[in-house]
């Protein structure tokens, strides 16, 4: 896949790391002529310098034959900007964007913006909850209309779903458990599906069962 | 007619004056009261301080109904923003949009959003001063 970052931020540049990692062909976009001469010396030709909520800017980072254009700088108003050139312009399939003001996730969705990410809100309920480690429930996606998720959570060590089949969870229907990665593998699952520690659940949740999602992830004191 | 102009710079606070020389109601905002400053006729407007990006502020600035908003804060994805969300609000608002960069006009405008742009009225002028058409 190509993917195109916009904003060499902290979030910015260890993403690069991970896809590069993974195969993927990347360019990072920054105004920042410094930062992008520094981080030249690392990622070469990967880095480029201009504004990436510029038409031929994106055009000269290849942003019409880009599958994914990932908006990751601090401001939420040039990561909107971003997100919808690279839709209208050049029709790119996937649009990602960081939103740093948890009142614009509503805006970012309205105008088509496939996924965004608020630290804001990720951070705040780490620090509400001050969940340990395989408590975290992880908003990936939040669906229209604003009180339904999608959401990554990990079976905890010690969690009483272990072992246990779907089916025999008692879940409520505000639940669906959407897929399991295990092992490299991803899992559709069945009502024959069992948990094992360490699983990463992929899961669709009304927001009142949200509590309930914690309490059979959640690892034993 | 009601007018909130969003954003008192140079542009904001002359269109402050314009609007309430000619006797319209003018609401100004800006996050910046400072800014207010630059704005002559100051009996028959109304300041209202606070960031237009901010949904809260927008619907107080909205409260009276409004005819015609002119979005001129001196950033153009600010006000692309604010523009947006005005519509949100109300879809039937008259939104008008200072854009600098030229590119963004036709995305903005194939979208439904009145652009005004600097740049381009500049270069228009420029070829229409004797001498040079």
């Amino acid at each position: 896949m190509y993917i195109i970052i916009v904003g060499a931020s902290k979030a910015g540049i260890n993403l690069a790391k991970t896809l590069l990692t993974g195969g993927h062909e990347v360019t990072i976009i920054d105004q920042d002529e410094g930062k992008v001469r520094l981080l030249s010396e690392t990622f070469g030709d990967t880095v480029m310098f201009g504004n990436g909520a510029n038409a031929s800017v994106l055009k000269r980072a290849g942003a019409n034959r880009a599958d994914v254009v990932a908006a990751l700088t601090g401001d939420d108003a040039t990561n909107l900007v971003v997100c919808q050139l690279t839709k209208l312009m050049f029709k790119t399939p996937r649009t990602i964007s960081r939103v740093s003001d948890p009142a614009n996730e509503e805006i970012f969705q309205s105008i088509g913006v496939d996924a965004t990410i608020n630290s804001t809100r990720i951070l705040n309920y780490l620090i509400e909850e001050q969940v340990q480690a395989g408590d975290v429930i992880v908003p990936l996606f939040p669906l229209k209309g604003g009180d339904i998720e999608l959401v990554q959570v990990d079976v905890a060590k010690g969690s009483q779903i272990i072992g246990k089949k779907i089916k025999e969870l008692g879940l409520p229907e505000g639940i669906i458990i959407v897929s399991i990665y295990r092992d490299g593998k991803t899992i559709i699952p069945k009502g024959e599906t069992s948990f094992k520690q360490d699983d990463e659940v992929i899961a669709i949740v009304k927001k009142e069962h949200i509590e309930r999602v914690q309490q059979l992830f959640k690892g034993a004191k | 007619m009601r007018v909130v102009i969003i954003g008192s710079g140079r542009l904001g606070s002359s269109l402050v004056d314009v609007f309430s020389k000619r006797g319209d109601s003018v609401l100004v905002v800006d996050q910046n009261e400072s800014k207010f400053i630059y704005i002559e006729n100051r009996e028959a407007v109304e300041f209202l301080v606070g960031n237009s990006t901010d949904e809260a502020v927008l619907r107080q600035a909205l409260k009276k109904s409004a005819e015609l908003v002119l979005v001129v804060t001196g950033n153009d994805y600010t006000n692309i923003m604010i523009a947006q969300k005005i519509k949100i609000i109300d879809k039937t608002t008259r939104v008008i949009i200072r854009l600098f960069d030229k590119n963004l006009v036709h995305v903005y405008s194939e979208l439904g959003i009145e652009v005004l742009c600097p740049t381009t009225l500049t270069i228009d002028a420029l070829f229409k001063m004797p001498g040079l058409s």
